[in-house]
């Protein structure tokens, strides 16, 4: 059974959304330098149907240490900023984080979906569902003092933006207009001088009117 | 960097009255249908809970030890408690044991406890015949020496350890005397063909109510803690 069969299944014959509700949960894979790293918001280990482990980031109070954002749609062109973030942890975790920063540079952090059906306990048979896929931009680091009413508390705090695939859709892949990158590039094609933009440099602030 | 947690032995002379076991299974609420009904889900995986309470302690235990106890529940310790006293494991008459070998434990073969009047520890415990997946929820053991012991509510603990987690029986389905379990946890770790359940199970988790515990704490010759409710510890 797939997914969408999956869905089928829950929905039934039932065509207004009010009836119909299913447990999903997304799962987030974090695909860092040195390996991913998986998280879904629950207790305990997952295991996904393709063999993946998902690490459970809820703790015994129902807080979840793994904040993540819901879901926007890119279709209208626009880049949401979507802001992944490990609220609390220990000083040893933070700084031990803030060494290996460059880890999670322009790396992905794919979504999927995960339907959980009644007993299956952590072990979903349903293959999972890609829901979307952010590049990691860059990571957050804070720290500072928070009164809890009984005393001070210093709480630590990584966050990481990601940006999907419209992030700067608008900035043209070209190089710069300088006489140097011209030469630069006429160079790669095999031709010996190109002083096609010796006058750039020139026209600097400079009005030009055609004659 | 790996984190080694310490466990505590939760001291036996400190034994409750009253114990009882749930699986702390939450649920999660959804939308309203048409005709008004709001539907749940049962919460996915879960953690198991043992709550605790004792009655009056005197002599070997006196307020200064249930002090130390109460700071190191505090301090969000591991305990490992074993389930002796509670209705929702299968009996040791159930299991077939004559009065002798009930909860007080087993003797030597000379009828006589330990010097400090303990018996060894009674572990009944059954062979798991199929290979068992951590996260599944289900569990095939051969009850042969003991009968159809294992009905819905009972409590074993999965994993010949001691610290083998606790899980629920949901349903079970006998084919003569294996019994296929259907449990409402999912199992912590990966089981296979001749591996063990135990009968009497331990608990390992933290206190989730420090407070509590304590709230009962005075001086004087006879002393009573309050209720402590442990959490699994997922390690």
């Amino acid at each position: 059974m797939n997914f969408l069969e999956a869905l089928d299944q829950y929905r039934g014959d039932d065509e207004d959304s009010a009836d119909i509700s299913c447990p999903l949960v997304p799962v987030y894979e974090y695909d860092l330098t040195s390996g991913p790293i998986r998280m879904w918001p629950g207790f305990g280990r997952l295991h996904t149907i393709d063999g993946r482990k998902w690490l459970g980031t809820v703790d015994s109070s129902g807080v979840d240490h793994h904040q993540a954002p819901g879901p926007r749609d890119g279709r209208d062109g626009t880049s949401a900023k979507m802001t992944f973030g490990l609220p609390y942890i220990d000083r040893e975790t933070y700084n031990q984080i803030r060494l290996v920063k460059e880890e999670s540079r322009d790396r992905p952090v794919r979504v999927y979906l995960c339907v959980l059906l009644p007993n299956e306990g952590l072990r979903p048979q349903t293959p999972l569902r890609f829901q979307a896929e952010y590049t990691l931009i860059s990571p957050l680091f804070d720290s500072g003092l928070t009164w809890d009413e009984v005393r001070f508390i210093r709480r630590y705090s990584v966050s990481i933006i990601g940006r999907d695939g419209n992030q700067s859709r608008a900035l043209a892949d070209l190089g710069t207009y300088t006489s140097t990158g011209q030469r630069d590039r006429a160079a790669e094609f095999g031709i010996a001088v190109d002083r096609g933009c010796d006058f750039v440099a020139a026209l600097e602030n400079v009005t030009v009117k055609p004659q | 960097m790996s984190i080694a947690v310490e466990i505590s032995d939760w001291p036996s002379a400190v034994i409750p009255y009253r114990q009882m076991l749930r699986a702390a299974g939450s649920n999660v609420r959804s939308g309203f249908t048409l005709a008004t009904v709001q539907q749940s889900h049962p919460e996915i995986g879960g953690r198991a809970v043992l709550e605790a309470e004792f009655s009056n302690f005197g002599g070997d235990v006196d307020s200064t030890m249930i002090s130390g106890l109460i700071s190191e529940v505090y301090a969000g310790r591991v305990f490992r408690m074993p389930v002796t006293r509670s209705a929702q494991t299968v009996s040791a008459i159930e299991l077939g044991a004559t009065e002798s070998i009930d909860i007080d434990g087993l003797p030597w073969s000379n009828d006589e406890p330990w010097s400090n009047d303990q018996n060894w520890a009674f572990n009944p415990v059954a062979e798991i015949t199929a290979d068992a997946l951590e996260g599944s929820v289900s569990l095939t053991v051969d009850l042969t020496p003991y009968g159809r012991v294992l009905s819905f509510g009972k409590w074993i603990g999965i994993g010949a350890e001691i610290d083998g987690a606790p899980n629920m029986v949901r349903r079970v389905q006998y084919n003569g005397l294996i019994a296929t379990l259907s449990m409402s946890l999912p199992l912590r770790a990966d089981f296979e063909a001749g591996d063990l359940i135990r009968f009497k199970p331990t608990m390992l988790g933290t206190v989730q109510n420090p407070e509590e515990f304590a709230g009962m704490f005075e001086a004087g010759e006879i002393i009573k803690p309050g209720r402590v409710r442990l959490l699994e510890a997922l390690l």
